[in-house]
């Protein structure tokens, strides 16, 4: 084949040199988004801003919050309550409150604190600089910058002068601001410290050392209390011990991440990673109760001011309000789009805030747990959809030199992967932000305001998909100029194949993309989903068996049944049409448990997975007759005629020459029924046949992770049916080796 | 060749294949009224007629594809009467088929066997050779019809005259003594008639005894000995073909010729 290459690119065909210049025009675009976003330049999706900390005043007017941005924002609130809150109540449409921006600070906020009079904020940046403004005119009163390094924690006492910071090289330090001296370090002794608390009265500090917490002196720096987890039955040292035994395991299993002392220094709550809430009694220095609930590692635990509730916030974007005598919880907060980092009982009666790394702040009903009011710190993508749009763009940018290149040599490469490329952008890089931003609780000239530069790449890339979809495009790719017309059309359609194979994949992913973030807005527990993965898997092995073994005894009696159907004997006849009417004239379900309650009666004690094998068989038996009967009534007469007059027995006309032509009719109705008989299986589970949905019901109910247990399972039966998919065409594609011409 | 193809060592003088007073009904249609008819090993009938006359039903009496309502069928001293009790019966029509080779219209191939399994199919079942001696034979026969480079290809990718022929071979493998042929060459493309035609001449060269019913009168004309013309469920006219076509002694057989010359 003599290549295009040699020829110049003014030759090449116009909608390609079209093609050429919009793909010539995104690489150089996407590449100077991309260098500038990297080399920290002002160019960049608007993405909100996460926020770290919040404050209410003491007279209730004003919220404080410190974000991600290195900005404090005061919120006045409003002295009355919002009523209107029910079903069709529209958070979008409510008046924003009045909004004032602090700065000065550098590095995330990690702490905002109001002084108890209410006159000065206090708030502490990342890395260790420390402010404080008048409320009254937003003036700078106070700057201390403080010899830490880059902060994880920081926590100012109710006085809002005694701070203590976690460090990220794992040190404590408590500080006085008044002074601006350090009073203690407590030094990184390995100790795996994630959360950080700070007593009201500025006297005890607290962290997790992995899943025992440590309570030292804040003036002294000594060590004074270690709370250790342990079981009920003390001879039980661990976790699994415990379970096993059924004790209860008092304490955490996972590292500590977050922790509150009460305002009498009585209680310290702290949450876990392993998602619950302990409350300790510093008196005796034992767990009281544990509060099991969220889903995800618990960021943030406060006590409200008479020390009779708690508010939990956690990594699965929920809040939840526990009462603290015996830790149940009264209330479940549910809407933000990302982790809870900080919560308060406020700013009304009967009110709590919280705010997260979604970049809003919210408040929410205690009564019905509706949310009644929400501010954004900035309007835009989760920061996240914020990175992967800058190393889509560097990617794809870099990719698009590729294409030209492949495009300038006219190669069938070139065009399949800017196809890729351009489809692919759209559906992840595009359409999952754009659906986020979507659900966002704004008005829709809002959500345009922030999605409008995705949706101007996203009509970009549509625009290119449409040059690429034309017919002269696909038609030139390595066919020489020369070539006879024959060859041009047999690559342009394997041209043509190639794409739609490229098409229909991009579509089964752009829909797997759907449905994945359809189901991560379920909030579902990856950890725990993980954990009981193998186990629920396990199940598809006997649903696989259970099915199997009841399509061949399925397969059996429906030829039988067939047989008798179509037989003139009278007996088999009326047998089997009564054995017909039976089995379809009742549900599976019941079927199910008369066999499953039936057999030990008659003393017959089956295997449950043998019990469900007959049920399930003799079930589809019944249906699959008219398969099989239809199939046999398909081989033509001629067929029989044929083999009879070659002396052949009804027997064997029917064994050699009938049945294989029926059974190659029946494969794909029965792969069918087969891939309904997978799925039906699962009816067996209430046998205790431990199969997938018996498991995952089981995990799902000793849990309350139900959702979580039966998505599983789903996957496994959708997997099971894609393989058997697969298995079934090859076979009838065997079959079907005698028809091919 | 003739090791291949057995035919008929009787005695010009017995006739292979006797009907008597054959009647057929089809519910309260009388297709045939009564025909009787010899037939001498080695010999050539060619049926002819009007569609509707009853020459396939008669054919296919033959080797009881259709259960005659009375008379009498013998073919090679097997003697089967209409309405005898079964038993007996139901050997002997194994015992004719196994005698007679059938030819289809629609060639009626087994489409899930390749062109060897087809004619090995029935020597291996029903006369339990084993597949090796089946398979030589089959070879020569598939040879014979000129399709040995087709043995392994399955019906669906063999033209009909090619079909028709490993229909041929498949009914010879039996090694039957007479051959009836059912319309063989009607649901073929004109220009693979002459294939098949050509192979059934060959056939009778070898001495086959042959029943076939068609409408290809260049065959009745040259390789039949009689020719039959059968219209509304009797023999019009029985005649050598020379006389048939040329001086028909029948109005019934001048009306049909009339209307396809």
């Amino acid at each position: 084949m003599a290549a295009i290459s040699d020829k110049s690119g003014l030759n090449l065909p116009k909608m390609v040199r079209i093609l050429m210049i919009l793909v010539a025009i995104t690489a150089i675009l996407s590449l100077l988004y991309a260098i500038q976003y990297y080399l920290g330049g002002p160019v960049r999706l608007q993405v909100v801003n996460e926020i770290y900390s919040l404050d209410l005043s003491p007279d209730r007017r004003l919220v404080a919050t410190g974000a991600a941005d290195a900005k404090v924002r005061l919120w006045e609130v409003p002295a009355q309550i919002n009523t209107r809150v029910g079903k069709d109540f529209d958070i979008a449409a409510e008046q924003p409150w009045p909004q004032h921006i602090l700065s000065g600070l550098s590095g995330p906020v990690k702490e905002v604190r109001f002084t108890p009079d209410g006159a000065t904020l206090v708030a502490v940046g990342g890395d260790g600089l420390v402010r404080g403004w008048r409320v009254s005119d937003y003036a700078v009163v106070q700057e201390v910058k403080l010899e830490t390094g880059p902060l994880v924690k920081a926590m100012l006492d109710d006085s809002a002068s005694r701070l203590a910071t976690l460090g990220e090289d794992g040190a404590i330090q408590v500080w006085d601001l008044a002074t601006e001296q350090q009073i203690q370090t407590i030094e990184a002794d390995g100790a795996l410290r994630v959360g950080l608390a700070l007593s009201g009265d500025g006297t005890l500090v607290a962290s997790g050392d992995g899943t025992d917490v440590q309570v030292w002196d804040a003036q002294t720096g000594e060590p004074l209390q270690r709370l250790t987890a342990s079981c009920s039955d003390e001879s039980l040292t661990t976790p699994e011990d415990c379970d096993s035994a059924e004790e209860d395991w008092l304490g955490h299993r996972k590292e500590v991440t977050s922790l509150a002392f009460s305002q009498d220094n009585a209680l310290l709550a702290t949450g876990g990673a392993d998602t619950a809430v302990v409350f300790w009694d510093l008196e005796s220095g034992e767990a009281r109760w544990t509060s099991a609930g969220h889903w995800a590692a618990v960021s943030t635990v406060k006590f409200s001011e008479d020390g009779e509730f708690l508010l939990s916030g956690g990594k699965d974007y929920k809040t939840r309000n526990l009462r603290v005598a015996g830790g149940k919880s009264t209330a479940i907060f549910e809407g933000h789009l990302s982790n809870v980092n900080d919560a308060a009982y406020g700013p009304w009666d009967d009110t709590i805030l919280t705010v997260a790394d979604d970049g809003t702040l919210r408040v929410w009903e205690m009564a019905n747990q509706y949310a009644i009011h929400l501010e954004w710190s900035r309007l835009g993508l989760q920061p996240a959809w914020g990175r992967a749009f800058a190393v889509w763009m560097l990617v794809s940018g870099l990719l698009s030199l590729l294409v030209l290149w492949g495009l300038l040599r006219l190669r069938l490469w070139g065009h399949l992967l800017a196809l890729t490329l351009y489809l692919l952008g759209p559906v992840v890089v595009l359409g999952l932000p754009l659906f986020e931003v979507l659900t966002y609780p704004l008005r829709l000239v809002t959500k345009l305001q922030i999605a409008w530069p995705l949706l101007l790449l996203l009509a970009w890339y549509i625009a290119i998909l449409v040059v690429l979809s034309r017919e002269r495009v696909a038609v030139f790719y390595e066919a020489p100029r020369e070539a006879s017309l024959s060859e041009k059309i047999m690559v342009s359609q394997r041209t043509l194949r190639t794409r739609f194979g490229v098409y229909s994949a991009a579509v089964w992913i752009a829909l797997l993309v759907i449905l994945y973030s359809v189901l991560r807005r379920f909030n579902l527990d990856i950890a725990f989903m993980g954990s009981w993965l193998s186990f629920i898997m396990e199940g598809s092995a006997i649903t696989f068996y259970v099915s199997a073994a009841s399509i061949v005894l399925a397969m059996v009696l429906a030829l039988l049944g067939a047989l008798g159907r179509m037989s003139k004997n009278a007996i088999a006849n009326a047998g089997s049409g009564f054995y017909i009417s039976l089995i379809r004239g009742t549900p599976l379900l019941v079927q199910i448990y008369i066999w499953y309650l039936g057999l030990p009666r008659l003393g017959v004690v089956l295997d449950p997975r043998v019990a469900g094998i007959l049920a399930l068989g003799v079930n589809y038996g019944a249906y699959m007759t008219e398969i099989f009967r239809a199939g046999i009534q398909a081989v033509s007469r001629g067929q029989r005629e044929a083999a009879q007059a070659l002396g052949m027995s009804s027997g064997q006309t029917f064994r050699r020459i009938v049945l294989p032509q029926a059974f190659r009719i029946v494969i794909p109705p029965i792969g069918n029924e087969f891939i309904a008989m997978m799925k039906d299986s699962s009816l067996v589970s209430v046998m205790a046949v431990q199969e997938l949905t018996w498991r995952a019901n089981k995990v799902g109910r000793q849990y309350f992770r139900g959702m979580e247990t039966f998505i599983i399972a789903a996957a496994f039966y959708w997997i099971l049916t894609v393989i058997f998919q697969l298995l079934q065409g090859r076979l009838e594609e065997y079959l079907a080796r005698s028809e091919r011409r | 060749m003739s090791e291949i193809i057995r035919t008929a060592e009787q005695s010009q003088g017995t006739p292979i294949i006797r009907v008597r007073g054959l009647h057929k009904y089809f519910g309260a249609l009388h297709v045939i009224r009564g025909v009787d008819l010899d037939v001498a090993p080695g010999e050539v009938v060619v049926i002819i007629g009007p569609s509707g006359g009853g020459k396939s039903t008669f054919l296919r009496c033959l080797n009881w594809l259709e259960e005659p309502s009375a008379g009498t069928i013998e073919v090679d001293n097997v003697v089967i009467k209409a309405r005898e009790p079964l038993g007996q019966h139901r050997q002997h029509i194994r015992d004719i088929r196994k005698k007679a080779g059938m030819v289809f219209q629609q060639f009626n191939l087994f489409p899930h066997m390749t062109a060897l399994g087809n004619v090995i199919e029935a020597p291996v079942t029903v006369k339990g050779l084993s597949k090796q001696e089946a398979t030589a034979k089959a070879e020569e026969l598939l040879e014979w019809v000129g399709l040995s480079e087709k043995r392994d290809e399955f019906p669906s990718r063999l033209s009909g005259g090619q079909q028709q022929r490993v229909a041929i071979a498949r009914a010879l493998c039996m090694e039957p003594k007479i051959m009836l042929f059912d319309e063989p060459t009607s649901a073929l493309d004109p220009e693979l008639i002459g294939e098949v035609v050509e192979v059934m001449e060959r056939l009778a060269d070898e001495g086959m005894t042959m029943v076939v019913v068609t409408h290809e009168l260049h065959f009745a004309r040259d390789v039949a000995d009689r020719v039959i013309l059968m219209a509304d469920g009797v023999w019009a006219e029985i005649a050598p073909p020379q006389e048939l076509f040329t001086n028909p002694k029948e109005e019934r057989t001048r009306q049909f010729l009339a209307h396809i010359l």
